[in-house]
């Protein structure tokens, strides 16, 4: 299993201000670990920094210790698999083509796929129950299928590390709720950017608020999720109570009346 | 939306043999077609008695050995080549720019090409001996990707829908550098290079043939080794990197193995536009869309489709020989047509 460390990341676009400002991060090994924050608050941006698509100014991400960045690339993803938000593929790919393609980074450039890479694809299928769904054209599929899809192909990449960006977007609620179940189930390291703060209570072992760049705040669900560094971070009064059942922090939100934000001040 | 008849591994080798076997049926066939019509038969017989002497008994004369070898069959492979390739080039170059109206006509490669051959041709000489031609065509090919792709560019990415822009764009400096040229140039050479520019088939000879051969071989062993790469590539810049790749190295030398590949076939038949537009995409409305098994029959679809479309020229205005370029361009020019407004309506 793979453990994370990100340790005084710094990092900006080309010749643009900083987007990233001293980020400290620690995903522990098998631990759900999710980032939260207003939108531009640097969420995709670090995770980017993660999977090698930004290459940090200065600062350090390790993988069991080892400098990711220093690492071949091909060497890196055979650890590190990633859900994007992007699914677009105007060119007729199956979702069996999709899910091959899951095992690139452990194959060397002219090696064919083996039984055994054929092995991984079939579990992947059956696991995610995507069996029957394994001839049809990716392009067809409903929102929550292509979800679900991207899933496995990241599963078949057999990795110690999952990263997902905003997995659970356009999803209805019972698909939001059953890909972060499996995802739970996972024996792996999960690093997720998560928009609604109910969902990130529920499953996250460990929660990181984000703000303008910088980590606001960090800890357990309970530790994070109070009223006012929600306050702070995204200018909205929050109600907490338990949920019934898990026992985890349950939010409520509305905006401050301007009466009442004048007599808090 | 799609039939997939290839997706299944078992099934590629089937189908790679029947596409084997309407090629060679293909390329026999339209030897026989001409001014003089030879039966299949013959073609056969003259192509066993070459290869191994004293096979089969000569019921043909000695003019329509000639015929059948020292002419048409030359021409004919020349065509199943240049077909393979274009075709394979398309389907690469689609996957690689992500855009499906990517073809090396419309990005420039082939004009750039063109331009090489004319610089050789018209001003400099052949001073590499035979290699001189494709050698420069491929320069050519070269410039013009690497200038179209930096047009494309934006901050690290490419961005799909600017590419066939300027790829056209590019193609139009080009074709009127090469105008240029073959206008200051000599005009008693300048007839017979307007007329390879065309495209076409006509001044192929076995000595010269392995050329093609070569460089078909070659860049597709290449290509077709990398199939499980171009699907990566082709499925996003950040999945492509998130799947292990080198995408800048990987994006690289597949348009330099492209540029080879069209500056290569341009240099021996001219400039012949959108098969490598067509050939892919109706392939992949038949097998799907996975590189694996779309190169290598892209390969062999576009040089089955390319001998027709040369007997189709020879024919259509007999006994004159219409450049194949033309008839392509005609094909091509709708095929685009048809491919664009479909893509306008599944974007609406």
């Amino acid at each position: 299993m793979g453990r994370i460390v990100v340790d005084r990341l710094n990092w900006a676009p080309q010749g643009r201000k900083k987007l990233l400002e001293d980020i400290c991060l620690t995903a522990e090994p098998g631990s759900f670990t999710g980032i939260v924050g207003p939108n531009g608050s640097g969420k995709s941006s670090l995770l980017r920094c993660i999977y090698r698509v930004n290459r940090p100014h200065s600062g350090i991400v390790t993988l069991q210790g080892r400098d990711l960045w220093k690492m071949n690339i091909r060497e890196s993803a055979q650890s590190i698999a990633v859900v994007l938000q992007e699914s677009s593929t105007d060119f007729n790919l199956d979702v069996r083509q999709v899910l091959d393609m899951g095992r690139t980074p452990h194959k060397r450039l002219f090696e064919r796929d083996s039984r055994q890479d054929r092995k991984i694809v079939e579990d992947v299928l059956d696991r995610l129950s995507l069996r029957e769904l394994a001839r049809r054209p990716f392009a067809a599929l409903s929102g929550g299928e292509k979800q679900r899809v991207l899933l496995a192909r990241a599963l078949v990449q057999s990795p110690s590390v999952l990263i997902l960006d905003e997995p659970t977007n356009h999803l209805d609620i019972r698909h939001q709720l059953e890909l972060l179940n499996l995802i739970q189930q996972l024996d792996i390291t999960v690093i997720a950017t998560i928009h609604d703060l109910n969902i990130a209570a529920h499953y996250c072992d460990r929660i990181y608020l984000m703000n303008q760049g910088r980590i606001q705040a960090q800890g357990t669900a309970e530790e994070v999720l109070r009223p006012q560094p929600l306050a702070e971070v995204f200018q909205v009064q929050t109600h907490v109570d338990k949920h019934p059942e898990s026992n985890k922090p349950r939010l409520s939100f509305h905006i401050p009346k301007p009466t009442t934000a004048l007599k808090g001040k | 939306m799609s039939v997939c008849l290839a997706s299944s591994p078992r099934s590629l080798p089937l189908l790679i043999a029947l596409a084997l076997i309407v090629l060679v049926i293909s390329i026999t066939t339209a030897i026989g077609f001409g001014s003089v019509a030879i039966p299949v038969n013959t073609v056969w017989g003259v192509a066993l008695n070459h290869i191994l002497p004293d096979t089969v008994e000569v019921a043909w004369s000695a003019g329509r050995d000639n015929i059948v070898w020292e002419i048409r069959f030359p021409r004919v492979l020349l065509g199943a080549l240049v077909g393979a390739a274009l075709a394979t080039v398309g389907t690469v170059l689609q996957a690689a720019t992500r855009n499906p109206l990517a073809d090396p006509h419309l990005l420039g490669v082939s004009s750039g090409a063109a331009l090489g051959a004319v610089v050789a041709m018209m001003h400099v000489g052949l001073i590499f001996g035979l290699a001189t031609l494709p050698l420069f065509a491929f320069v050519g090919a070269l410039l013009a990707t690497g200038l179209v792709l930096g047009i494309s560019r934006e901050r690290g990415y490419i961005l799909p829908d600017r590419l066939v822009i300027s790829g056209v764009a590019v193609s139009f400096v080009c074709m009127a550098l090469a105008n240029l040229l073959i206008f200051l140039g000599d005009h008693r050479a300048a007839h017979s290079v307007i007329f390879w520019m065309l495209g076409g088939l006509g001044l192929a000879q076995w000595d010269q043939l392995w050329y093609p051969a070569l460089t078909l071989a070659s860049g597709l062993a290449f290509l077709l080794l990398q199939g499980r790469q171009i699907n990566a590539l082709m499925s996003g810049e950040e999945t492509a990197l998130t799947l292990g790749i080198n995408t800048t190295r990987l994006r690289l030398s597949l348009f330099v193995v492209c540029a080879l590949l069209t500056g290569v076939m341009v240099a021996f038949s001219g400039t012949i536009g959108f098969v490598g537009l067509m050939i892919p995409h109706v392939l992949r409305l038949l097998v799907g869309g996975d590189n694996r098994y779309l190169l290598p029959l892209s390969a062999l679809t576009g040089a089955i489709f390319l001998v027709w479309v040369d007997v189709v020229a020879r024919k259509i205005m007999a006994p004159e020989d219409l450049p194949i370029g033309i008839v392509t361009g005609l094909m091509g020019g709708i095929a685009f047509i048809w491919i664009s407004r479909i893509r306008i309506r599944r974007t609406q």
